[in-house]
């Protein structure tokens, strides 16, 4: 299946991977849409969503390791931002899409191209929607027992 | 000194690229002499391969750097500010600022060298890249080479045989043709006939046979499109008449050399068909009628005037030749008088000299032949005359040899053919008489013979006859075949000086010239009876000569070089082809028997392709000139010989490796080698430390060292995108790699694509985006159609200004042609897309899913031209002064430093400050040449101005003064009652909030403001914070001063404070100063608009663009300019609305 | 798409005299010297060529405050909306807030195929009768929870609170898995393709779940339903109301009794669309003042006069919001009220948001949802 995906990743690290892989002539599906940020920090829900919105499969973000970051943004903005997209995709259905955060070191092609396959294969995997609990939901379920008692 | 300063830095290290960069940095002309052919990305060996690849990427970018690769310095002569170093070069034959690694030449290289390491094969072409496999700058491919194959050496006529074997081996049949011609023609002939001195050579003898190189040669001429071609005459002016005297091999080829060099050379023949012993020595089973016609008629065709049935010397007289204008004359009449045996019965009837045997029968004329023929002589003829005997006779044909099996003069394969056809010999027989009856022949009396130690002029032992051992052969026809001698005396030219014994005309072996002037003799009339290739050769020299002779050069110079080093090869390190040497076929006996045509077959191509990959590749390159053909950039010189050069420098820094290197401690040579400078990552500091301290060293050798060019600027392009969006004109440009890009893609369908578009103004394809050439035809075309964007399908990814780990230098050099000083004189803004590496390379099995990316890519990109916002990237100069808040000895010694350097200083030091002796007396020295300004601490200071120019407003009670300074440089240690003073307002301008943010103890503040991580940044606009605690006390710190000295050097240097691209813009209607973005970054503060309405502040100067503010920007206030949302939404809507359609 | 001219005279812009009173009393003007209804109408009718790439177009809030008070009420919001309408016909893509993530969900809800998981905030205490006829229409309220939790409103607490109203009141009703967006941000924003989408949805979904009575809390949906759903669909057959309409809810309200509480100092900040469109400002001051202990005051501008949240459909949501925002914020603190009262989950997302701004007025004023504080009210009586 041709999934369309979009890989966010960041100018450093993330880009040296996908450089690696390519001007090594590894293998990856040409479908997948390239697009550069000088750092995932500075990607948001919104963009995330709207690869979904124009017909994205899945998104996969690719940034540097921990403490890697050329710019020291380690405060993790970027994991709030997908939470915030995953709930917004979770209340939208399971079918609604995948993201996938993947920190790799510089120049690692291989792990690119093996994050890339993972990914793909397990947005064609034909899997029931399994239903993620989401921050809002676990706020409600802690509500709930303050109901209760 | 008008001209800047010049360093050479001898090294290979991160350390030195380090330097190089530095010291480029600050304006000064970096010669970097490195004995690797490049810099390697190896992921294992560098510990931090992330620095030393940016750090080698920063320095290949800056233009004031030149790299000399494969460079070894040998000597260091000459003293400071005036050194010459001698360096060798090891030779790539590829210039590495032209050449893109398009990897054109590697396809196309038919050499493909195969060696054993260790029982692994490892097998490459001779033209590849520095380390084949992993990334590498610069991306140039080498050419690996070793002096000169034997067989090249050994031919003649310099064939470049290694060249044609591997283009055989490549079934390129075409192309050996084209390259053996290049040399010689008349291949036909001497496929056949040529004695092959390059097989004797061959290094394939060490392991079994020689490559039958002979055979290859006919095959080539047999099988080649151009063989049965006649080309076209060449109308080249004649630059003069030559006459050339015979139509032998020699005159054949003088002729065709002497047109080749614009000369109209005319041939007299005397016989009626020309070809000399071609036409009528050799019978037609060895070279058949035709082949001969269509070889020769090859030269004759292009424009060569022959006169068949002249005899000079007889029907014509040189002088006659002369008054026609025929400037200069080569004798070519070959050996054509027989020997003779001067013996009783000579005169017999039945006796006959082989050539008149020869000649009757290859023009099929009629003549008696004896049912018992002997042969008297071995050589070629005497085999060739038996042959064609027994073909006539059917009877016995027996050879009377008077040497042994072993030294026979004929060539073995064809005594073979004759012993296989039924000719016999009698070896060790020498003929004393001829027997009769009457006058016919009956017999030959022969008397045996035995060598003695006497050596012949062909390196045999000299058989003499043992008197009473006669004996008689039978026969009824004998054919004399001892040889011809050459007879100069039919030309009738007066003077000419012979050789008495053999008749042959004597001649200056360079020149060939005789001792009249202007005549010039070759072939056998020149060495007496020998073979076709040697004769051919002097065809060529002779012409040479005539050449030089009627253009009035030097005749010999340069002709008698030393001889070619041979290449030497080690076979058991081969990777041999584990092939048998091929022979040619026989028609089988019968057939052959009796027929006069061509007894063997030629290769057939697949035993050919085998036969030319037994090849060793002595040479390694067989210069076969395929790469040649294939560079779109004229990158390759296979006649580079530059292998040493001189390289001047004033100042040279030296990065042995390892710890204990020799030292080279003359004065201006500074010796940088750190343990473990690989380890500990970043040396940098220390490269400053080391680097600044000779600079000081120079400023007393030369005064006005500041007096320095300024220092490059990587980018004078000032980028300025149109604001009305109406007034977009887009182009868009397709680099095509040479031919690597449209190779794997359908560039009709991508320009298409393009130019389909209505907001694409022009598309156009281009050969190498990266070349110097190809940038300016972009800048051009810009101009031209009046673009203001240009997006370029490269293999650039980014049009940011930073280098970025996975740059390379093609990728860099696109960029700076296009906005630096080559082709910067357009105004469009510039936009990259990558379609080589993440199209060409990576999809490069799949043409159509490629092209579809690079649509997607390219679409993507010129969407976004069209929402881009306006940006205006200019530059604010830097104020060359320094000043200094606090007393530490850091900032005492960089200040010092700075002064020393020529540079004005002020101090604010609050009072009585402790002050170390040396520093001290520096204090006064200084103050008192006006260089340096002291101020105590004022009761408010506070930072106004733009970056690069800052007012400080000192206050004290009562009076206020103002201070101009480019650059802030702060003592981090100061007390706090110090600190109080500087005005810390949070809504204040930026420095003064950073300077407030140094305050030590304040928890909250230092958590806030944190800059350590942004003092690049901070540099970069001239705000300097130096460590506190260290260097408080006595003698300290004075390193760490140097390095802030040489830190706030290089910004003075660079001039200039320009803006990049991609950082943070705000717009401040859009702004809540919801506070999120001051969160992330102490870089951006809230300041208030006219109205005193609060917005969000970015300081785009010290912006590291890194966008963590745009993520958590509510209402988009904020963003980068070139990753706006919108951009993102618009690249994703071509990518994606594509995908699905 | 209807003609601009058709436009003029179902909002009546011929009749405008730019006699300015709507300048006057319009609160983006007031900060926002480029802005006012009037000039819009002018330059439309003057260059009808150039006002679709006009920015102003996008500075309106839509609180009506212009067309209460326009002596020919010309219906400028709607005016506006069809210029914006036009505008994103020929390409304009207007700045969005929250990086445009709320216009994503919407489209993507949108979807047909889309199967909604929305369901997950419902308490266990308040079920849903699947099988009713009336359903309470919640809203995106579960949307705004996932995006705004950073500012700490929780939307789905006026949901759940109004739930909790309608079971005390003994009204059982069925809440929809596969409700959508109403679509009021989108056709105010001029996605109109994007509104009829939504509508389209919904009122597939309202006809399966065989629904007859649509119950509303929020009154942008209200209004959606109430007014933009008839006049946009033909097959529109449902009876909507709004919560505080519904007699059985004034009903428990009455017998809350206020011994021996705290007296406490709350203020109302009236909608728009409750207020100034669909008049209803007494209900929901009823019910507040029904709470035991609670006294109500009210801001210098309120009932038809209030001071609008300076809400904006998710774009361009820039200063001039905010200063909007600060004044009603001042206006509330300035009142000593311990509470803002809202009764609309945007009111009470835009005003927290500015309260939590840089410089912001009336740091200490809660801002609480109307049925959040009745439930709880409830929740009380019920332990006594």
């Amino acid at each position: 299946m041709n999934a369309g995906i979009v890989v966010f990743t960041c100018n450093w690290d993330g880009w040296s991977c996908i450089d690696a892989a390519s001007s090594a002539g590894m293998k990856y599906p040409a479908s997948v849409n390239i697009i550069k940020l000088t750092c995932l920090s500075s990607l948001n829900a919104g963009s995330m969503l709207k690869a979904f919105e124009l017909g994205a499969d899945g998104v996969l973000l690719l940034g540097c390791l921990q403490r890697q970051c050329r710019y020291g943004q380690f405060s993790g903005n970027i994991e709030v931002e997908i939470t915030k997209a995953r709930d917004i995709l979770n209340l939208l259905g399971a079918r609604s899409g995948k993201i996938k955060l993947s920190k790799l070191a510089a120049f690692d092609g291989k792990g690119f191209v093996e994050q890339l396959q993972a990914f793909i294969n397990e947005l064609t995997a034909p899997t029931l929607p399994v239903k993620i609990q989401t921050s809002i939901e676990k706020i409600h379920m802690t509500e709930r027992k303050i109901i209760k008692g | 000194m008008e001209r800047s300063l010049r360093a050479a830095i001898i090294g290979d290290s991160v350390d030195a690229l380090q330097a190089a960069s530095y010291l480029a940095g600050i304006g000064i002309d970096v010669r970097f002499i490195t004995g690797s052919p490049a810099f390697a990305f190896f992921d294992s060996s560098q510990a931090d391969p992330r620095l030393f690849w940016s750090t080698v990427l920063n320095a290949v970018k800056n233009p004031s750097i030149s790299f000399h690769y494969n460079t070894l310095s040998t000597e260091i002569k000459g003293t400071k500010g005036d050194f010459h170093i001698g360096t060798k070069q090891r030779l790539s034959y590829i210039d590495s600022n032209l050449c893109t690694g398009c990897k054109k030449c590697e396809e196309n290289c038919s050499t493909m060298l195969a060696i054993l390491k260790d029982g692994e094969k490892i097998s490459g072409k001779a033209v590849h890249k520095p380390y084949p496999g992993i990334k590498s700058v610069p991306s140039t491919m080498v050419i690996d080479k070793n002096e000169v194959a034997p067989c090249r050496v050994a031919c003649p006529l310099g064939i470049n045989v290694q060249g044609f074997i591997s283009l055989l081996a490549n079934n390129k049949v075409d192309e050996a043709y084209e390259l053996i011609n290049m040399k010689a023609p008349l291949g036909g002939i001497l496929g056949r006939l040529c004695k092959h001195p390059c097989e004797e050579k061959c290094n394939r003898v060490k392991i079994d046979s020689p490559v039958s190189i002979r055979a290859l040669h006919r095959y080539t001429y047999d099988n080649a499109g151009a063989a049965g071609k006649v080309p076209e005459a060449d109308a080249i002016p004649s630059r003069g008449k030559v006459a050339i005297v015979g139509s032998g091999p020699a005159g054949l080829m003088a002729a065709w050399e002497l047109k080749r060099r614009g000369y109209e050379p005319t041939i007299f023949e005397s016989h009626g068909t020309y070809g000399g012993m071609l036409a009528t020595g050799i019978p037609r089973f060895r070279l058949s009628r035709e082949i001969r016609e269509r070889e020769i008629n090859k030269i004759i065709s292009r424009g060569i005037k022959i006169r068949t049935g002249i005899t000079v010397g007889r029907d014509i007289d040189f002088a006659y030749l002369r008054e026609r204008d025929y400037r200069a004359f080569f004798l070519a009449i070959g050996a054509s008088r027989n020997n003779k045996l001067n013996i009783p019965g000579e005169n017999l009837k039945g006796v006959i000299d082989c050539m008149s045997f020869l000649i009757t029968l290859n023009q099929m004329g009629d003549i008696f032949v004896g049912s018992n023929i002997v042969i008297i002589g071995d050589g070629n003829t005497a085999v060739d005359s038996a042959r064609v005997a027994i073909r006539k006779n059917k009877g016995s044909v027996k050879i009377i040899s008077w040497t042994v099996p072993d030294e026979l003069t004929a060539a073995g394969d064809e005594v073979e053919e004759a012993f296989e056809e039924g000719v016999t010999i009698e070896y060790s027989a020498f003929p004393v008489e001829i027997l009769g009856e009457g006058n016919k022949v009956v017999g030959v009396r022969c008397r045996r013979t035995r060598l003695t130690d006497e050596v012949m002029r062909n390196g045999w032992h000299k058989p003499e006859p043992v008197p009473g051992t006669d004996f008689i052969i039978d026969a009824d026809h004998v054919i004399v075949a001892i040889g011809q001698s050459a007879d100069a005396s039919q030309l009738n030219l007066e003077g000419l000086d012979v050789e008495k014994k053999l008749g042959t005309i004597k001649v200056n072996p360079i020149t060939l010239e005789t001792n009249l002037s202007g005549v010039f003799a070759g072939g056998d009339c020149m060495r007496g009876p020998n073979n076709v290739v040697d004769a051919m050769a002097d065809g060529v020299r002779a012409a040479e000569s005539i050449d030089r002779y009627i253009s009035g050069c030097d005749m010999e110079q340069g002709r008698n070089g030393e001889p070619a080093r041979i290449a030497e090869i080690d076979v058991s390190a081969v990777a041999a082809s584990p092939a048998q040497r091929a022979r040619m076929s026989y028609l089988d006996l019968e057939t052959r028997k009796n027929t006069y045509e061509e007894t063997t077959t030629g290769f057939s191509s697949d035993t050919a392709r085998e036969e030319a990959g037994r090849c060793l590749s002595c040479a390694l390159c067989s210069e076969c000139m395929e790469c040649v053909k294939v560079c779109k950039s004229n990158a390759i010189d296979h006649a580079d010989s530059v292998q040493s050069a001189e390289i001047e420098a004033d100042i040279i820094l030296r990065f042995p490796e390892g710890k204990d290197s020799d030292r080279d401690s003359r004065e201006g040579i500074y010796n940088f080698n750190f343990e473990a400078s690989v380890s500990d990552g970043d040396n940098k500091p220390k490269i400053m430390a080391g680097v600044i301290q000779t600079i000081l060293d120079l400023t007393t050798a030369f005064p006005d060292i500041l007096a320095l060019r300024d220092s490059h600027q990587l980018s004078r392009h000032h980028q300025r995108v149109s604001t009305d969006d109406a007034e977009k004109r887009t182009g868009v440009f397709l680099c095509s790699c040479n031919g690597e890009n449209s190779a794997v893609m359908d560039f009709e369908r991508l320009m298409r694509a393009a130019g389909s578009r209505s907001d694409v103004k022009h598309t156009s394809m281009v050969e190498q985006a990266c070349s110097e050439n190809g940038a300016t035809a972009i800048a051009e075309r810009i101009k031209a159609d009046g673009l203001t964007h240009a997006v370029i399908a490269a293999c650039r990814c980014c049009s940011y200004d930073q280098v970025c780990y996975s740059c390379n230098d093609r990728r860099i050099l696109l960029r700076n042609y296009l906005t630096g000083d080559v082709s910067a004189d357009h105004n469009a803004a510039l936009d990259y897309v990558n379609i080589r590496e993440l199209c060409a390379w990576a999809h490069n099995g799949d043409g159509v899913a490629a092209t579809d990316k690079a649509v997607g890519m390219l679409e993507a990109a010129v969407d976004c031209v069209n929402i881009r916002q306006p940006e205006d990237l200019d530059r604010y100069p830097i104020n060359p002064v320094a000043l200094f808040i606090g007393g530490s000895n850091i900032n005492r010694t960089a200040a010092m430093t700075l002064e020393v350097l020529g540079y004005k200083v002020f101090h604010i030091e609050p009072p009585n400050t402790p002050m170390d002796s040396s520093i001290a007396s520096s204090k006064d020295h200084a103050a008192h040449e006006g260089k340096s300004v002291y101020r105590e601490m004022p009761d408010s200071l506070s930072i106004e101005g733009s970056p690069g120019n800052y007012q400080v407003r000192l206050e004290y009670a009562g009076n206020e003064d103002v201070l101009n300074a480019g650059a802030i440089v702060m003592d981090g240690s100061l007390p706090q009652a110090v600190l109080q003073k500087i005005s810390s307002n949070y809504l204040g301008r930026l420095c003064n909030r950073i300077i407030s943010g140094t305050r030590v103890g304040d928890q909250e503040r230092e958590a806030k403001y944190n800059f350590s991580k942004y003092e690049s940044a901070l540099n970069q606009v001239g705000i300097f914070i130096n460590a506190g605690g260290a260097g408080s006390e006595e003698g300290q710190g004075s390193n760490s001063g140097i390095i802030a000295a040489a830190r706030i050097l290089q910004y003075f240097r660079s001039h200039w404070i320009t803006l990049r691209h991609s950082v943070a813009q705000v717009n401040a209607a859009l702004c809540r100063a919801c506070r999120n973005c001051t969160e992330q970054c102490p870089l951006i503060e809230i300041q208030e608009d006219g109205n005193g309405r609060p917005h969000s502040y970015v300081e785009q100067f010290v912006c590291t663009g890194c966008g963590a503010c745009t993520a958590v920007c509510p209402t988009g206030a904020i963003y980068i300019n070139n990753q706006s949302n919108r951009l993102l939404a618009a690249s994703l809507k071509s990518y994606l609305c594509r995908t699905k359609t | 798409m209807a003609e601009l001219k058709d436009i003029i005279r179902q909002t009546k812009a011929q009749f405008c005299l730019d006699c300015g009173k709507c300048t006057a009393v319009c609160p983006v003007s007031r900060f926002d010297a480029k802005f006012s209804p009037r000039l819009i109408v002018r330059k439309a009718l003057r260059h009808p060529d150039k006002i679709y790439a006009d920015e102003n177009i996008w500075s309106c809030i839509g609180c009506n405050m212009c067309t209460v008070r326009c002596n020919y009420n010309v219906s400028y919001v709607d005016f506006i909306r069809y210029l914006r309408m036009k505008s994103r016909e020929n390409g304009t893509e207007p700045v969005f807030s929250h990086a445009g993530v709320p216009e994503s969900f919407m489209h993507l809800m949108a979807r047909k195929e889309t199967k909604q998981n929305r369901l997950g905030w419902i308490p266990d205490d308040v079920g849903i009768d699947t099988s009713s006829g009336t359903a309470f229409f919640v809203g995106c309220a579960p949307y705004f929870d996932a995006i705004f939790q950073d500012i700490g409103v929780r939307a789905t607490d006026s949901s759940i609170g109004a739930m909790r109203l309608l079971k005390a009141a003994g009204i059982s009703c069925n809440v929809l898995a596969d409700e959508r967006c109403c679509g009021h941000d989108l056709i105010l924003s001029g996605d109109l393709s994007g509104f009829l989408d939504l509508g389209h949805a919904n009122i597939e979904e309202f006809t399966n779940r065989g629904i007859k009575k649509i119950i509303v809390s929020c009154p942008e949906c209200y209004y959606t339903l109430k007014v933009d759903y008839p006049r946009y669909f033909n097959d529109w057959n449902f009876e909507v109301c709004h919560i505080t309409e519904v007699p059985e809810i004034s009903q428990i309200s009455r017998h809350t009794d206020a011994n021996g509480s705290v007296k406490r100092k709350v203020t109302y900040h009236d909608s728009c669309k409750l207020g100034r469109y669909f008049k209803m400002y007494d209900g929901p001051r009823n019910l507040l003042n029904s709470i035991a202990g609670v006294e109500l005051v009210e801001m210098e501008n309120n009932r038809e006069n209030a001071v609008c949240c300076g809400a904006s459909p998710w774009m361009y949501c820039g200063s001039i919001n905010k200063q909007v925002q600060d004044e009603r914020l001042r206006q509330a603190g300035s009142t000593g009220a311990e509470m803002m009262v809202t009764s609309c989950p945007k009111c009470q997302i835009h005003l927290t948001c500015a309260q939590k701004s840089h410089d912001n007025a009336a740091e200490d004023i809660r801002i609480v949802d109307m049925y959040h504080l009745l439930s709880q009210s409830l929740a009380r009586k019920e332990k006594d």
